[in-house]
């Protein structure tokens, strides 16, 4: 099949060169000869799933190069997280200090030292603060997703029918989106509400912005009319028809918006590096305890006498608030990789 | 606010005396830690840098992995360059320490080509930080971000490929006269999408790396702003000045977003709003 089809090209660049040779330059005669190639059916419909033609030389150098490329990409990838995750089980002075062969180009590549030592991870369980980080996210996530999926589908409601202030409220939405007040006069809003040092500082800014809304405007848009008119009818008021005709519909992207909320409350530190004082760090997400407790870790040396555990939890911590994610991450991917590329398409 | 002098003690909206432009002015005129001509500078070079460069790494890898005709060596890199999204600001932050550290990755392989000294981090002549900045927006974004360019090269009709292949077009001619183009569209979409949230984007991740040692190269307005605002970082906390510094950023990420807003109106016919 394969040589076959090969075959059929010399002949097919045969004739078209010996056409071009000939002296006619009318430009007609060269139909029929593209028309034959297009005709083949039967190899056409074969090569639906990849090229149709065979590999030569220069194919195979640039899959060759392709190939090394991204087996780089890949190393460079993940060659961090596991420098990371092998230094977190090593013998911490070696690492400190770089004694002997412990870095291989700069990297750990198995864990040094006379067996694991895991007195990093003891000192951040015993520590305890990592898991109420934990727990504190978490329950940032929920409350700041719901509360703002909520307002999400009100708001996006709004802006997609036609009403007769939609411009205006449209104009109101995209304004946030556009033009932030900054960090003080937030700071100055927040503190005037009295939310400083309680959770709703962090639930209730973060729990929504201007583009949540519009993409869920846009998905509620893609609904056809007579839907939302033969719903009416039938007697559903302004709830039903947002709750059960067009959140079912919009669920795709709907299912967008609640994913990227979630990763935007999982990474956000700096709302509350900023509201929640050290007087509550039992408020704290798991971020900043992160970043609280890798700072303590680079002053390790302390007063004459090292605490070399306290060195590890750079590691450990690195490794006990991140590994959880990456293992949840494979099942999320298929659902990403739709996602974005749906939230993209609406433009 | 960014027009008073407002009182550490009392922040309310309205609980300060007007002062005009004062803060303007000293925003100009005072250096605190750096000064903010250098502020602004590096702000640019840094955002230029990832909207480039940053830019371009997305797509070559998307181009790459949809020539992979294995299905598993596919998935494997797909699955790993996206990872790094996965990991929050402050982790990967606090990875990048450890490369660039003293005896990290970057640093050895630094190394290699006559570099000779210690912590990268610790380098204040200029292009330094400005590298590592893009490394990491490269290593975290990079996978994530082509999954719009792979989603868009997988669209094209396979048809394209086979004629060009027929008409005896090599490899790289495919890819620069049927994929590129085909993909254009998307690529000034995400391009401008992208240029609009520009001053903004990815900037925290400056205050969780730098240090006092190298503010001349490594701050810019969002962390000058976040060092006036909590005091940290060799600054005193002001207000009025950190609210000063704030609206001027609002306004150029306002100009950004217009400017975005228009250029792709004009050119791909579509706009965000």
């Amino acid at each position: 099949m394969f040589f076959k089809k090969k075959k059929q090209q010399n002949t097919v660049s045969d004739a078209d060169s010996s056409s071009d040779t000939s002296p006619r330059i009318a430009p007609k005669p060269v139909s029929p000869v593209v028309l034959p190639i297009i005709k083949h059916g039967k190899n056409r419909q074969r090569g639906t799933g990849g090229m149709v033609v065979g590999k030569d030389l220069s194919s195979r150098v640039v899959d060759i190069v392709i190939y090394f490329i991204l087996t780089i990409a890949l190393f460079v990838s993940i060659i961090p997280l596991w420098h990371v995750l092998m230094a977190s089980v090593s013998d911490p002075k070696q690492i400190a200090f770089g004694i002997g062969n412990t870095y291989k180009w700069g990297v750990v590549w198995w864990p040094v030292g006379d067996g694991l030592h895991f007195e990093g991870y003891e000192y951040i369980f015993k520590d305890g603060s990592i898991f109420r980080g934990y727990l504190n996210t978490i329950i940032y996530v929920i409350l700041a997703t719901g509360i703002g999926m909520v307002i999400n589908i009100l708001g996006g409601y709004v802006i997609s029918r036609n009403i007769k202030a939609k411009g205006a409220i449209t104009i109101f939405v995209m304004f946030t989106a556009m033009f932030h007040g900054g960090l003080i006069p937030t700071y100055a809003v927040i503190k005037g509400l009295n939310m400083t040092d309680t959770i709703w500082s962090i639930v209730i800014p973060g729990c929504t912005n201007a583009f949540f809304v519009i993409m869920l405007a846009n998905a509620f848009r893609t609904v056809p009319e007579s839907t939302i008119e033969s719903a009416r009818i039938d007697g559903a008021g302004h709830m039903r028809i947002m709750w059960q005709i067009l959140l079912p519909q919009a669920l795709p992207l709907a299912t967008v918006v609640i994913l990227n909320s979630v990763i935007l409350q999982w990474n956000s530190w700096m709302n509350a590096s900023i509201y929640l004082s050290s007087s509550v760090n039992d408020l704290w997400p798991l971020q900043l305890i992160v970043r609280e407790l890798s700072a303590k870790s680079e002053q390790f040396i302390g007063s004459g006498r090292p605490n070399y555990a306290l060195f590890l939890v750079r590691y450990t911590v690195i490794v006990a608030s991140t590994l959880p994610i990456l293992c949840v991450f494979p099942f999320f991917q298929k659902l990403m990789e739709t996602n974005v590329v749906a939230g993209a398409v609406k433009g | 606010m960014a027009f008073q002098k407002v009182d550490a003690t009392n922040v309310a909206l309205f609980g300060s005396n007007w002062i005009g432009f004062d803060n303007f002015v000293s925003l100009f005129t005072t250096s605190v830690g750096s000064n903010f001509g250098n502020v602004i500078r590096n702000t640019a070079v840094m955002s230029l840098l990832s909207i480039t460069v940053g830019f371009m790494f997305p797509i070559l890898l998307a181009i790459l992995v949809s020539e992979v005709k294995l299905r598993f060596f596919k998935r494997t890199v797909q699955t790993a360059t996206y990872m790094p999204y996965f990991v929050s600001a402050v982790v990967v932050c606090a990875i990048m320490k450890e490369l660039v550290g003293n005896y990290g990755a970057i640093t050895e392989i630094c190394r290699w080509f006559g570099y000779s000294g210690g912590n990268l981090l610790a380098q204040s002549d200029p292009p330094t930080f400005w590298l590592i900045y893009l490394f990491i927006d490269i290593w975290q974004n990079a996978g994530y971000s082509s999954i719009v360019f792979v989603a868009a090269i997988a669209a094209i009709d396979r048809s394209l490929y086979e004629a060009a292949a027929i008409d005896g077009a090599s490899r790289i001619k495919r890819i620069l006269h049927i994929t590129i183009p085909s993909i254009l569209p998307t690529i000034v979409m995400m391009f401008t999408v992208k240029m609009g949230t520009m001053i903004t984007a990815g900037f925290d991740k400056v205050i969780l790396l730098y240090n006092t040692g190298i503010l001349d190269t490594a701050d810019t307005i969002y962390s000058y702003t976040y060092r006036l605002t909590t005091g940290t970082q060799g600054a005193k906390a002001d207000f009025g000045l950190a609210a000063a510094s704030g609206l001027f950023q609002s306004l150029i990420s306002v100009t950004l977003l217009m400017g975005s807003n228009y250029l792709s109106k004009a050119v791909a016919k579509s706009s965000l709003f």
